[in-house]
């Protein structure tokens, strides 16, 4: 394992649009390994349901809404919520620009995406991605998906055509 | 691997995935947490949903842990000594039933207990109505297709929504089309999981998949084999038309499938009428031999191969079979091992069973309305609590480990099956070789076309995920209760706008003398006169008819009425 102090995670959860079946078993895998905490939301786009991951930003706009410091960006470039700190005010939930973050909370606290942190550190990839079935779900640098026939949209959404899903 | 870390498989379909179980903190917050098998050449470690919640089944607040005689709770010792009295002083008035997705060695020890050691006909394996009818639809000769194979066809013809019922193999089927632009068709009668990633759609008629596969069939020059003798003499433009679509759009679909063996044909439980399952199996197993591809039968039990197997070679009878003796009275002691008889039954039937039958014994893991009604209840062990193997959809036997410790005093259906034996002074006999040979039934079926009538609104029931089918052990469950699962009546834009119903709205649907809340959804694909509604939820299943013995009702199309809740 990486020393997590040090270490910096240079990939990122990365939705190809070609291949989401919309089955949830992502939010099923976060949800199992991180105490319930419903850290996937879904928005409907046309006729699916798609998952939104945090997408760990390089300047997160929910750390800067947050009133007690309770997210913070560690070295490694996750973007981690103190179970200790957070008093479930919810000022995260609407600081996000992309809806990430749930707005129910669970036990006072706002979930959000750890990026399984320690699993990644230790080789693995996050639980979401290795249980996607249909392998829509990556994990992967963005500069990666430049080699593959995929097209970015956002940073984080790929596909062949990411407008016109499938 | 650590030490509390061990593999088993999830027996929630029959695609059957590899999982670890990590029992680690189990004793201390009692969770058990999934862990995935990477190096499986199938899964690659993926899982579904079912998968993830699988683990938490092993300490559900319905599991049963303690053994009862007239609702008073005795030793495991005492209530297998009186089972087994009951049983050897019924003797051929005995009757036993026996869940098809436990591991092969606990059905086929159920079985032989009935048939050899306790002596009576009336030893039956329950599978649910879509898996039976596959079995029975599927010819003899069908070449299956394992999942190893499933990767390197070259075409795919989905029938159903095999995305929604069976998640994992759609990394299989999607990489071969976005990767090597493998020609993927899909067959439903509404627009599912599959079509939208699908080259061409053949959107048939209800209850139309069969006549559309014996048309593809005929265009391909192959004959009919004797399972769909209904469609003899009939050219493929009748049979086409039969489908509710036109030859021209078949052909491509015939002439593709020829050209690229070895094509996989999905076969997925579609809801409706069992003699369409039935004949849509039949004529898929014609349209293999035609392409010289191979069959997938997508089972919702993850045994459902070896149940099959086993019920024929011990010569298990029928449910149908079954209750037909209880009817008639001659069934005095009945055990049911590994499932909610009274569940699975229709209402009728579990009251002729509750009335008819003397003594109700249940062996089970979970609480449930026969534990309730039962005599005498021993706890069972799940699959994943014990060793064992099952058979694939494909037919390869896979083992399934034992990853949890049972809840105390719970014993597999074998270890119960053989204590039973030995309290009755007998030893069970060796297992038949269930390996080599299918058994399925392939029995002619006609199907059957619904004519939708011009007036009312025409409710039909689609296959949806999250399914939570298991009905309330599921939905029991911490992720899907954190998903608040509610039922959507989906209309299409013109249905929504003459019924003055906006999108989210909540409203009460009514069918079959029963209702349900559902919450609307607007559906562009969705015709004037039909609402779709997911038949994962028991209130929405209880919309529809309910014409099986096995479980999972014949889910027609039914008349219904939506009134808008009042606030």
């Amino acid at each position: 394992m990486r020393d997590a102090a040090t270490a910096t995670i240079s990939k990122r959860v990365i939705l190809d649009m070609d291949r989401c079946i919309g089955c949830r078993s992502c939010s099923a895998a976060c949800f199992y390994s991180h105490q319930g905490m419903p850290n996937i939301t879904y928005g409907v786009v046309a006729e699916g349901t798609l998952p939104v991951i945090c997408r760990q930003c390089d300047d997160p706009a929910c750390v800067e809404g947050c009133p007690v410091r309770a997210l913070r960006r560690e070295a490694s470039g996750v973007v981690r919520r103190s179970r200790m700190l957070c008093i479930g005010c919810g000022s995260c939930v609407y600081a996000c620009p992309f809806g990430v973050i749930h707005p129910d909370l669970k036990g006072h606290l706002a979930a959000k995406c750890d990026l399984c942190e320690e699993r990644v550190l230790a080789g693995g990839v996050p639980r979401c991605v290795a249980a996607c079935t249909s392998g829509a779900l990556r994990f992967e640098s963005v500069e990666s998906l430049a080699a593959s026939k995929l097209l970015l949209l956002s940073g984080r959404t790929a596909g062949e055509h990411p407008y016109r899903r499938r | 691997m650590a030490e509390t870390v061990k593999t088993t498989r999830c027996l929630l379909c029959s695609l059957a995935c590899p999982l670890a179980l990590d029992t680690s903190s189990i004793g201390s917050s009692g969770e058990v947490l999934t862990e995935y098998v990477a190096d499986d050449v199938v899964t690659q470690g993926r899982l579904c949903y079912r998968g993830h919640y699988l683990a938490e089944m092993a300490t559900h607040p319905l599991r049963l842990t303690a053994a009862a005689l007239g609702g008073a709770p005795v030793s495991l010792a005492k209530a297998i000594a009186e089972i087994a009295a009951a049983l050897h002083r019924a003797g051929v008035s005995a009757a036993l039933v026996v869940d098809g997705n436990l591991a092969t060695e606990d059905i086929v020890s159920a079985l032989l207990l009935g048939k050899r050691v306790v002596g009576t006909d009336l030893v039956a394996v329950y599978l649910p109505a879509t898996d039976a009818a596959m079995l029975r639809g599927l010819a003899p000769d069908v070449p299956l297709l394992s999942l190893e194979a499933l990767g390197r066809c070259r075409a795919f013809l989905v029938v159903g929504d095999a995305f929604a019922t069976h998640p994992v193999l759609s990394r299989l089927v999607l990489e071969a089309r976005q990767e090597r632009k493998a020609p993927l068709f899909a067959m439903d009668c509404l627009p599912n999981h599959v079509s939208g990633f699908a080259h061409q759609f053949l959107r048939v008629r209800p209850g139309g998949e069969a006549a559309a596969l014996a048309a593809i069939c005929r265009l391909a020059g192959a004959p009919l084999a004797p399972e769909s003798a209904w469609a003899e003499g009939q050219s493929a433009s009748a049979l086409a038309a039969m489908a509710g679509l036109d030859e021209p759009a078949l052909r491509p679909v015939a002439d593709t499938l020829r050209r690229s063996a070895p094509a996989a044909l999905l076969l997925a439980p579609v809801a409706g009428r069992m003699a369409n399952v039935r004949a849509a199996a039949a004529a898929t197993s014609s349209l293999a031999s035609a392409c010289g591809g191979q069959v997938l039968p997508l089972f919702n039990y993850g045994n459902a191969v070896g149940a099959a197997r086993a019920a024929s070679a011990v010569g298990a009878r029928t449910l149908e079979a079954m209750m037909d003796a209880v009817r008639q009275g001659k069934v005095s002691v009945l055990l049911a091992l590994g499932l909610d008889l009274l569940r699975v039954l229709p209402e009728a039937d579990a009251e002729v069973l509750r009335a008819r039958v003397g003594l109700l014994a249940v062996g089970a893991a979970f609480y449930g309305r026969s534990t309730a009604a039962a005599w005498a209840v021993v706890p069972l062990a799940m699959w994943f609590e014990g060793e064992g193997s099952i058979f694939a959809a494909g037919g390869a036997r896979l083992a399934v480990g034992a990853a949890i410790p049972p809840p105390s005093g719970a014993l597999s259906a074998r270890a119960l099956c053989e204590r039973l034996a030995s309290e009755m002074g007998a030893v069970l006999p060796p297992a038949p070789n269930l390996d080599g040979f299918n058994v399925f039934v392939g029995e002619p079926t006609v199907p059957v076309l619904p004519e939708v009538g011009e007036a009312g609104l025409k409710l039909v029931a689609k296959a949806d995920v999250p399914d939570f089918h298991a009905g309330e052990i599921s939905r029991a469950l911490a992720w899907p209760r954190h998903l608040e699962p509610e039922p959507e009546v989906c209309l299409g834009p013109a249905e929504a706008r003459a019924q003055g119903l906006a999108r989210g709205a909540k409203v009460i649907v009514r069918a079959s003398g029963r209702e349900a809340a559902a919450r609307v959804r607007i559906a562009s694909d969705i015709p004037a006169g039909m609402a779709t509604i997911s038949a994962a939820f028991p209130e929405t299943r209880s919309l529809f008819a309910r014409r099986t013995l096995a479980g999972e009702p014949e889910l027609l199309p039914v008349e219904a009425g939506l009134s808008q809740e009042a606030h």
